[in-house]
């Protein structure tokens, strides 16, 4: 009866503190609400309240910093605090043993955040365009040079990373030619057969063709067309091996790729025949009539429209525990929250957990019929078999049963507000943007590919933590206590935490687009439509361009604020209310 | 409690012990001679500049061209000017800091002298024009007195990188050529290279 009483107020308790929970975005969301609001100078005072530069999250410091640094336009401390985070990056190349330790004993967020791979290539890419960004303000040509020179430094650096990444996970034509072996197609139904639907070698980050793409510009701003047309022509090649897939870029960036790379050829001379060839083999009309645009004009526009905020992780709690009568282990997620978070826990435990294999299937079927096929729905279950007499050995069971033990992994929620239709009018002309990277999809995907070994390595430590606990306390008192052994799983679930660190600054998206144009005063207006009510939002700049001049507009766009962001942002601003000192109280 | 679950525990709580006192480190900072060299990374240093610009200056005064210009300009000596030498590497090197290495081991051979060019001559030049209107007469350094320079050393400095996990090999090459200004014949290309090789453990304590 008391144990009944016991397990729901355990579960209760999980309940209770899950929902309690604060993630990194959380905890940062009056920056991020500042950087939307178009106030990057507050947002950084907001974000250096909470995230200090020797802590764990160091390396988010330098990098979020960093990006609103950028944003406000001091270009020099952007990259004073980039190039810490990049350094940081290195040094943490080697993983510390005694910090795994300590994250086995706790939750993996008191490990330093060592960044995801693409992060660390947006280092480069953030410094690059502060470099670009500083020599378009300077006034010697000497000094412009060697700005852009510092710019190109950025561009081998990433293009090292790059062919490093290449190196060790293989290129997207590897993954493409390994798709056509029968071996792997093979091996593919039987990963249908287990329910693993998901093709990881598709998801996995080998290169980045908008990178590249960007070192062309920059190679182009310095008139080195050789450099440029060979990163042009590495960028249209990689989104048509299968980047442009990986982020859902479309047909229309690989074509603009192309006709950058056609025009860097016709700049350097001796093409002729390849141009002939590309010009009917890559590019569509449009593109044809753009390519004549630019032998009559004498200058460019580049606009580069990082839109919005990469996703923010959010965490999935889940209660494991035993039946000892069916030797199995079973992982229940709380679905808790309002409808659609909890839609979107379900919808998460589902695509990267639940067992939805015909293999499984089966299996549940005839171990316990139609009844056992839907319990599986929403629960996982691991039939333990001949290591339930390994689990008895080590006490786990004792340490995962009656109420079980809480669990946490990160998850990312579908992106919600997205814009659909972004326009660009130079002079009262429309222009569309096309999409040319997306941050978002590739956090998307590494969460992904990372989702099994976060709940492996989460039921690997809570177990080890309550199986150690109760163990210990049943040793000194020197029997079991069901009541000592509720509170110390209490005790424990206080200490689950999932790591919901990224760089949160970052665009969800870049969409880019490039007019040739003619020299003198232009006026521009950067159009973006949000979906969910966000609305159009509007940006006006005014241009003068210098003959042979290529303009870069690098323009942030955000939704516009909800209006429960913007009482938040009133609340944060209001002066703290002084407490009336005991002399004032007495006085009124 | 199970033996082997008590070895686990024992041995967590050792490691963790080991870690606490390891961990009880404090700044220390000691001189060393700026000749020693102290390399922490792979990347570009102190030394590299000073090793290539002696090692290159050496080799260009090796060549005939200012033993040549001794004899045709008998008692004087060769002017020479930096002009551009473009960082074309993945690393953001102190340009200047090796220009002026490449101007310090010319100096202290003394077969060649150096003018001013780029902003610090126009520095110069400025302040000799504000020398005619604020300085005494006969103190004011008169204008269109400049030493013409008769050669021009520029050049570029390139990297390569190869890596794989946490094994990386940087090469450094640096390319140098002297022009005589009056013939535009090219009497000196040099290279130097240099080559580092940074290992790094997967893991540590």
């Amino acid at each position: 009866m008391y144990r009944l009483m016991y397990r729901h107020v355990i579960l209760l308790f999980f309940v209770v503190f899950a929902s309690g929970c604060a993630t990194y975005g959380n905890d940062i969301q009056t920056a991020l609400t500042y950087t939307q609001s178009g106030q990057p100078d507050k947002a950084a005072q907001a974000f250096e309240k909470v995230i200090k530069a020797d802590g764990s999250d160091r390396l988010l410091y330098y990098m979020e910093l960093g990006v609103l640094k950028h944003l406000n336009g001091q270009y020099q401390e952007s990259n004073r605090l980039l190039e810490q985070a990049e350094r940081l990056v290195e040094e943490f190349y080697t993983q510390s043993i005694s910090e795994a330790l300590l994250v086995a004993m706790s939750n993996p967020t008191v490990a330093d955040y060592k960044g995801q791979v693409f992060e660390d290539v947006y280092i480069n890419y953030y410094k690059a365009l502060n470099y670009l960004f500083l020599a378009e303000q300077a006034t010697g040509r000497i000094e412009r040079s060697d700005l852009l020179d510092s710019a190109l430094v950025e561009a081998r650096r990433l293009d090292n990373k790059l062919t490093k990444l290449k190196n060790e996970r293989g290129s997207y034509q590897d993954a493409e030619d390994k798709k056509e072996q029968t071996f792997t197609q093979i091996l593919s139904l039987f990963e249908k057969l287990l329910g693993n639907y998901i093709d990881e070698d598709a998801l996995i980050f080998r290169e980045n063709a908008y990178s590249h793409y960007l070192s062309g510009l920059l190679y182009e701003q310095q008139k080195e067309w050789d450099d440029a047309r060979i990163a042009y022509q590495k960028a249209a090649e990689l989104y048509e091996q299968g980047y442009a897939k990986q982020v859902g870029v479309g047909d229309d960036m690989i074509g603009q790729a192309w006709l950058d790379t056609i025009r860097m050829m016709d700049k350097a001379g001796g093409w002729d025949s390849s141009i002939r060839k590309l010009k009917w083999e890559k590019l569509d009309d449009d593109l044809r009539d753009k390519l004549r645009d630019y032998r009559n004009s004498d200058a460019e526009l580049v606009v580069l429209n990082h839109l919005d905020f990469v996703p923010q992780k959010k965490e999935l709690d889940f209660v494991m525990y035993v039946e000892p009568a069916r030797k199995e282990m079973v992982l229940t997620p709380l679905l808790i929250g309002n409808a659609q978070e909890s839609g979107d826990k379900y919808a998460w435990f589902w695509m990267m957990y639940a067992d939805k294999g015909i293999l499984d299937v089966v299996e549940r079927y005839s171990n316990g019929g139609l009844d056992n096929v839907v319990r599986t729905i929403i629960n996982k279950r691991v039939v333990l078999g001949p290591a339930w007499d390994l689990v008895e050995d080590l006490n786990i069971d004792s340490a995962l049963r009656d109420g079980g033990v809480r669990v946490s992994v990160p998850y990312y929620p579908p992106a919600r507000t997205i814009s659909n239709k972004n326009t660009l009018t130079v002079d009262g002309f429309d222009y569309s943007l096309v999409k040319a990277e997306s941050l978002a999809r590739l956090a998307l995907n590494e969460q992904i590919l990372r989702a099994r070994t976060d709940l492996y390595e989460a039921l690997a430590r809570e177990t080890l933590k309550n199986t150690l606990l109760v163990e210990s306390a049943n040793s000194v008192l020197g029997e079991e206590n069901a009541l000592l052994n509720y509170g110390l799983k209490a005790l424990t679930a206080t200490t689950a935490r999932a790591d919901t660190r990224t760089w949160l600054t970052l665009p969800a998206e870049v969409h880019v687009a490039r007019i040739p144009m003619v020299s003198g005063e232009h006026t521009l207006t950067l159009t973006n439509q949000f979906t969910k009510g966000a609305g159009w939002v509007t940006q006006h700049k005014t241009i003068q361009l210098e003959p042979g001049q290529i303009q870069v507009w690098r323009q942030r766009s955000f939704p516009k604020l909800s209006h429960t962001a913007h009482q938040e942002l009133l609340k944060a601003e209001a002066p703290a209310k002084e407490k009336p000192s005991i002399f004032g109280k007495l006085l009124n | 409690m199970t033996n082997a679950l008590k070895k686990t525990a024992l041995s967590l709580m050792t490691v963790a012990a080991l870690t606490a006192v390891a961990g009880c480190q404090t700044t220390k900072v000691s001189r060393v001679d700026t000749n020693t060299e102290v390399a922490l990374t792979d990347r570009w240093n102190a030394t590299d500049s000073r090793l290539v610009s002696e090692e290159m200056i050496s080799d260009m005064l090796s060549f005939p061209w200012a033993a040549d210009y001794e004899r045709q300009n008998p008692g004087k000596r060769p002017t020479v000017i930096i002009q551009r030498i473009r960082n074309k590497s993945h690393e953001h090197i102190a340009v200047e800091t090796f220009s002026n290495d490449l101007k310090r081991a010319v100096i202290r051979s003394g077969r060649a002298d150096f003018v001013a060019g780029g902003a610090e001559r126009d520095d110069i030049r400025g302040e000799r024009r504000d020398q005619e209107f604020n300085a005494r007469t006969d103190t004011q350094v008169a204008m269109g007195e400049e030493t013409g320079a008769r050669f021009a050393l520029s050049g570029s400095i390139n990297s390569f990188v190869d890596s794989l996990d946490g094994d990386r090999v940087t090469s450094y090459q640096v390319d140098l050529k002297l022009i005589d200004m009056l013939t535009n014949r090219e009497v000196w290309n040099g290279t130097k290279k240099i080559q580092k090789f940074q290992e790094k453990s997967s893991f540590g304590f």
